[in-house]
């Protein structure tokens, strides 16, 4: 993340300052604490906005911003679909290993549609996931990735891949998507 | 058959599946001829396999107060492999350890090439 | 189940057995990482079947910190590895592969 800056009234800038605690955090932080503890008693959830609020004092960072509206149904879907090309991939996987020896793999660089950071993330956390392909190197500012795809026999099927990648981000972009006000490029 | 065995089934299956995972796993770390084809077999093992085991052993303790907790491994578990997996391709690109004989198309170095290395990944 | 619970603990036992060969033979410091890594994940594996087995939650935990933590040690591994020329890592054609990245 690039630094968020404010202008001061003498015209030079300053970074800007977040509040250390935001309410976000706090909740996340709260649910992994009753989570380790396995129980929601009273004392429990007190206890854990206490360690929270203590984390998010002790170790501070700037809000994260979504951008974004969400589709209940179709974020759904996007886990669906991804939990099946997890399964999918990786019987492919299994079965390259077990029957190959020589495998010929790609370097596909897949420009992405959207210009947020966030979807950047998702996408390329979720192509990591699914086995056969892996982000080499991301480049923020021009919104590309670069995965290396395991068993691709020709130029074909590396073109193939870079589709099914635009594919993942037009799903992430339909279950999430962007408000309109955060479009316009800053 | 009742319900517990029926559960007990579905767990063994899963737990199966899992070792059987790692397993494909281990030998493709093994067979595979470059670091980041063994990359690609390693990933498996760490969220199929993991996804798997958890939920063989949460069928197996049917404990409400424990479905949280594995959640929270799964959950671990996938957002650091992501990390380390990126971290890793990354280093062996930069270090110039990938066999360029084994890639069909390859759209990184030709840009990698004409910047300067930054320093940390 | 028992019968289920000892073939799994073979399968895992050989997983291990093949990454300890990966992780010892493995030419660069980048191939043992990503053995470990996986040795991680199997380390997961077999603590799951043991709770599985046994149905004492107290190993829960150390399933959780292993897969939390479990990435640092690649993690650092990969920091340093990324500008160092591995001298190891030329077992077949380092010289052509310098060459060409010139």
């Amino acid at each position: 993340m690039s630094p968020v800056t404010r202008t001061r009234r003498d015209g030079t800038s300053r970074p800007a300052r977040h509040r250390a605690v935001q309410l976000p955090a706090v909740v996340v932080l709260t649910l992994v604490w009753l989570a380790l503890w396995g129980s929601v008693a009273p004392l429990y959830v007190l206890g854990g906005v206490l360690v929270a609020v203590g984390t998010c004092l002790v170790f501070p960072l700037p809000p994260v911003d979504l951008a974004a509206r969400v589709r209940p149904l179709l974020l759904l879907a996007l886990l669906g679909r991804f939990l099946v090309d997890v399964v999918r991939a990786s019987v492919q996987v299994s079965r390259v290993v077990l029957t190959r020896g020589h495998v010929r793999n790609a370097v596909v660089a897949v420009d992405l549609e959207s210009s947020s950071d966030f979807v950047l993330t998702l996408v390329a956390a979720m192509l990591s996931l699914v086995p056969g392909s892996v982000v080499v190197e991301a480049r923020r500012s021009t919104h590309t990735l670069y995965l290396h795809v395991l068993d691709v026999p020709d130029a074909e099927a590396a073109e193939a891949f870079r589709r099914s990648a635009l594919e993942l981000e037009q799903r992430v972009l339909a279950a999430l998507p962007p408000r309109a006000s955060e479009e316009v490029p800053a | 058959m009742t319900w517990t065995v029926a559960l007990d089934v579905a767990a063994a299956a899963c737990l199966l599946t899992g070792a059987l995972l790692a397993l494909v796993a281990a030998i493709g770390v093994l067979r595979m001829p470059d670091l980041l084809s063994r990359m690609h077999a390693a990933t498996k093992p760490q969220v199929l396999g993991t996804v798997l085991v958890v939920l063989g052993v949460g069928l197996r303790l049917r404990d409400p107060s424990t479905v949280a907790l594995l959640a929270l491994v799964v959950v671990l578990q996938m957002t650091t492999s992501v990390v380390s997996s990126h971290l890793i391709g990354r280093a062996s690109f930069r270090a110039g350890q990938v066999r360029h004989d084994l890639l069909v198309v390859d759209e990184l170095s030709e840009v990698l090439d004409h910047e300067e290395p930054r320093g940390a990944p | 189940m028992s019968v289920v619970l000892l073939l799994a603990t073979a399968m895992l036992v050989a997983a291990a057995i093949l990454l300890t060969i990966r992780a010892t033979i493995g030419p660069t410091i980048l191939d043992r990482s990503v053995a470990l890594d996986v040795l991680v994940a199997v380390t997961v594996c077999g603590i799951g079947l043991h709770v599985a087995s046994t149905g004492k939650t107290v190993a829960l935990p150390i399933v959780l910190v292993l897969a939390g933590f479990g990435f640092v040690g690649a993690a650092s591994v990969a920091r340093y590895a990324s500008r160092s020329d591995d001298l190891e890592a030329g077992r077949d054609g380092a010289e052509e592969m310098r060459g060409d990245r010139r």
